[in-house]
């Protein structure tokens, strides 16, 4: 049977929907009804292709890494979203998002971010295509992540931080949801991954799903062969992960990992490893897999990588686990960072921490599957993560200021 | 018969103008918020709203949300809140209403909570992010156990969606002034009139109106509009204002009798 998810309610299996105020469902019910228009109108589809291809510089590269494929023993490719505008895959939803705003006649968007990379591309498409555009961001993730906080004002961006909390992803949700339900009228929140209500999770997903389709394409022009054995991509809210899966659903021999965030430990608050450790719950709208107390209290939650601290995940994610279709594995903060130098080195390509976690479980895949194809959604550049990565981990890589 | 549904007949059929307070439970911490609510009770409160405190209460503004976060730091469990409700509707005549977020009683089990909020003396149950119709099944079970689900009309349904609410509302229709989170002040200007007045047009239950109300000078003007008002960032205020070595209860039951 052909994979067709969400059901009209939202829902992905028991996970998703809509679980917020009646104030917010009326104006989910219209986002909804407007995208449906926006998917089958040929119009908005050719702009969003347009800026694809002229503004993002899309297809992104499919690169056959051979250093590390002669290294590790298997045939790794590397799906180069850290080449798009903006040097992460976030901007393929922000320009669906905005465009969507303006459809529905929205003055601004506004919404969180972790490591800053979906706040810099929806900074930039709000300032190319005329909106105004609020970012909330943690203090902690605003001090880390300073590269991108900086850029999102150069664009013209107010960066909102948020002090309450554990100053990172999930109160800057929160914040960005009260701020909604204050004025749903005239913002639109562009949520930053696969998640919050329906309609968010599936949206959020189609418009990422360009990089799975032209993977599809690319790996048989290159290959000659009809397609990839294994999959990998990294999960916070699990947007790159669903972009590069979704094409690939209903073909059933390939094999596909989504990697969690193992953190430093296995303790509560040492790791954001969701799908691995989480119990079904609702948070911010919609239900999933969810890092939680017995009191139903989201947990704290932490990583080397501010885009994959996140308590819960998306909804989709949390039924392909269930329904057994994806693999969920997580790696460390040092395998990450190992991971980031590995690929820098043998490859001249420094990856964001985050896109790292899948690099290093391809690692660990190739060495179990000796000449089997493995594609991975590199999903940005690590430009943003230097200073953080010399100051923390120089010294062990022989890095000195 | 339902507390709930004993008082708000007795206050219709007294013309009253009731009111609905709300305490966050172990805010500040558990004793006090008994203490505090035993107060807000003898003040008159025809209802009391004992929300059990959520991380991320998205229906609730900034005086709401730090008690909830200050409750949780001091390590709240369900457990604590049902206690409390226990407490409550044994020791006083005010209809007690559990007000929580969907994770809180998701986690429980929806079935099992309802159970334990009526095994407790909970007259009716609020949760905002529960919708009508994807409830996880709280209304059918609150319903099976003569309790009920009161639901909120926000601005911006119209007449049709106010009806269906207020058809499935338990008893009545929780009404919020004005756009945004609890807490701000709400004026009550030609806008809120005039979704007043929707309301009314199109409810088939009396009317709690809510959101921002701290003062007699607004429930003055309220007095013949609506039968019931909500004041709830008002009470979690003073409560947070309290001095140590002040009596609580005497100084809620002031609070809530400066409302009339
Ligand atoms: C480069 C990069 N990859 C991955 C993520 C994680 O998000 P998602 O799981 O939605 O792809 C982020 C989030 O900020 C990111 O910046």
């Amino acid at each position: 049977m052909k994979y067709n998810l969400p059901d009209e309610n939202g829902f992905f299996g028991e996970y998703g929907g809509s679980f917020i105020p009646e104030e917010l469902q009326k104006i989910m019910n219209e986002i909804n009804v407007e995208y449906n228009k926006a998917r089958k109108d040929p119009e908005f589809q050719k702009e969003l292709a347009y800026l694809y291809q002229h503004y993002v510089g899309r297809p992104s590269p499919l690169f056959h890494a051979q250093n590390l494929s002669k290294k590790y023993g298997a045939e790794i490719y590397l799906k180069r979203e850290d080449l798009n505008h903006t040097g992460a895959h976030k901007i393929n939803h922000c320009l669906g998002e905005v465009l969507l705003a303006k459809r529905l006649g929205k003055k601004k968007v506004i919404a969180e971010t972790g490591a800053g990379q979906h706040g810099v591309a929806l900074a930039t498409a709000a300032a190319l295509l005329g909106l105004e555009c609020d970012i909330y961001m943690g203090e902690v993730d605003i001090a880390k992540e300073q590269p991108n906080v900086i850029r999102m004002k150069i664009l013209g961006t107010t960066v909102v931080p948020v002090k309450s909390g554990q100053r990172t992803l999930k109160e800057a949700v929160d914040e960005c949801f009260d701020a909604y339900v204050k004025d749903p009228v005239t913002q639109l929140y562009a949520i930053g991954s696969v998640v919050g209500p329906h309609p968010f999770p599936q949206m959020v997903r189609d418009f990422q799903s360009v990089v799975g389709t032209e993977v599809k394409s690319q790996f048989k022009t290159q290959t000659g062969q009809a397609l990839p054995q294994n999959l990998v991509a990294c999960v916070g809210g699990g947007s790159n992960a669903m972009g590069l899966f979704y094409p690939f659903i209903d073909d059933t021999s390939v094999n596909m990992y989504g990697v969690e965030p193992a953190g430093r430990g296995t303790a509560v608050g040492d790791h954001a490893s969701t799908i691995t450790y989480g119990k079904p719950g609702i948070i911010h709208g919609f239900k999933c897999y969810l890092l939680q107390d017995e009191n139903g209290a989201p947990s704290s939650v932490y990583s080397v990588a501010s885009g994959l601290d996140y308590p819960g995940v998306g909804p989709e994610h949390s039924n392909l686990k269930d329904i057994g279709r994806v693999n969920y594995f997580n790696i460390t903060d040092k395998e990450a960072i190992d991971a980031f130098f590995e690929l820098s080195r043998i490859e001249g390509i420094i990856p964001a921490i985050e896109s790292s976690h899948a690099v290093a479980y391809a690692i660990k895949l190739a060495k179990q599957k000796p000449g089997e194809s493995i594609v991975v959604n590199l999903s940005g550049r690590g430009d943003k993560d230097i200073d953080f990565v010399i100051d923390n981990y120089g010294k062990q890589y022989g890095i000195h200021r | 018969m339902n507390t709930l549904l004993k008082n708000l007949e007795a206050g219709i059929n007294n013309n009253d103008c009731m009111l609905m307070g709300h305490v966050i439970a172990g805010f500040p911490d558990v004793k006090t918020s008994i203490e505090a609510a035993k107060g807000i009770c003898s003040g008159g409160a025809s209802f009391l709203e004992v929300q059990f405190p959520f991380s991320d209460p998205n229906a609730d503004g900034p005086v709401i949300e730090n008690a909830c976060y200050t409750s949780i730091e001091n390590g709240f469990t369900v457990e604590d809140g049902f206690k409390i409700v226990r407490e409550l509707s044994s020791s006083t005549k005010t209809a007690i209403i559990i007000m929580t977020y969907a994770n809180i009683v998701f986690k429980y089990g929806v079935q099992s909570f309802v159970k334990k909020a009526k095994e407790c003396g909970a007259s009716a149950l609020i949760v905002p992010d529960l919708p009508l119709d994807h409830d996880e099944g709280l209304m059918h079970y609150a319903t099976e156990n003569d309790m009920g689900v009161i639901l909120i009309a926000t601005p911006g349904c119209d007449g049709k969606r106010i009806k269906d609410l207020s058809e499935k509302s338990f008893g009545m229709l929780y009404t919020v002034a004005r756009r945004g989170t609890t807490g701000n002040k709400t004026e009550l200007n030609a806008e809120t009139d005039e979704w007043i007045q929707l309301v009314k047009n199109n409810s088939t239950k009396p009317i709690a109106l809510g959101f921002g109300i701290q003062s007699k000078e607004q429930t003055d003007k309220l007095k013949g509009v609506v039968p019931i008002v909500i004041a709830g960032s008002y009470f979690v205020t003073v409560i947070s204002k309290l001095k140590q070595n002040e009596n609580v209860q005497s100084e809620l039951e002031k609070a809530s009798k400066a409302l009339f």
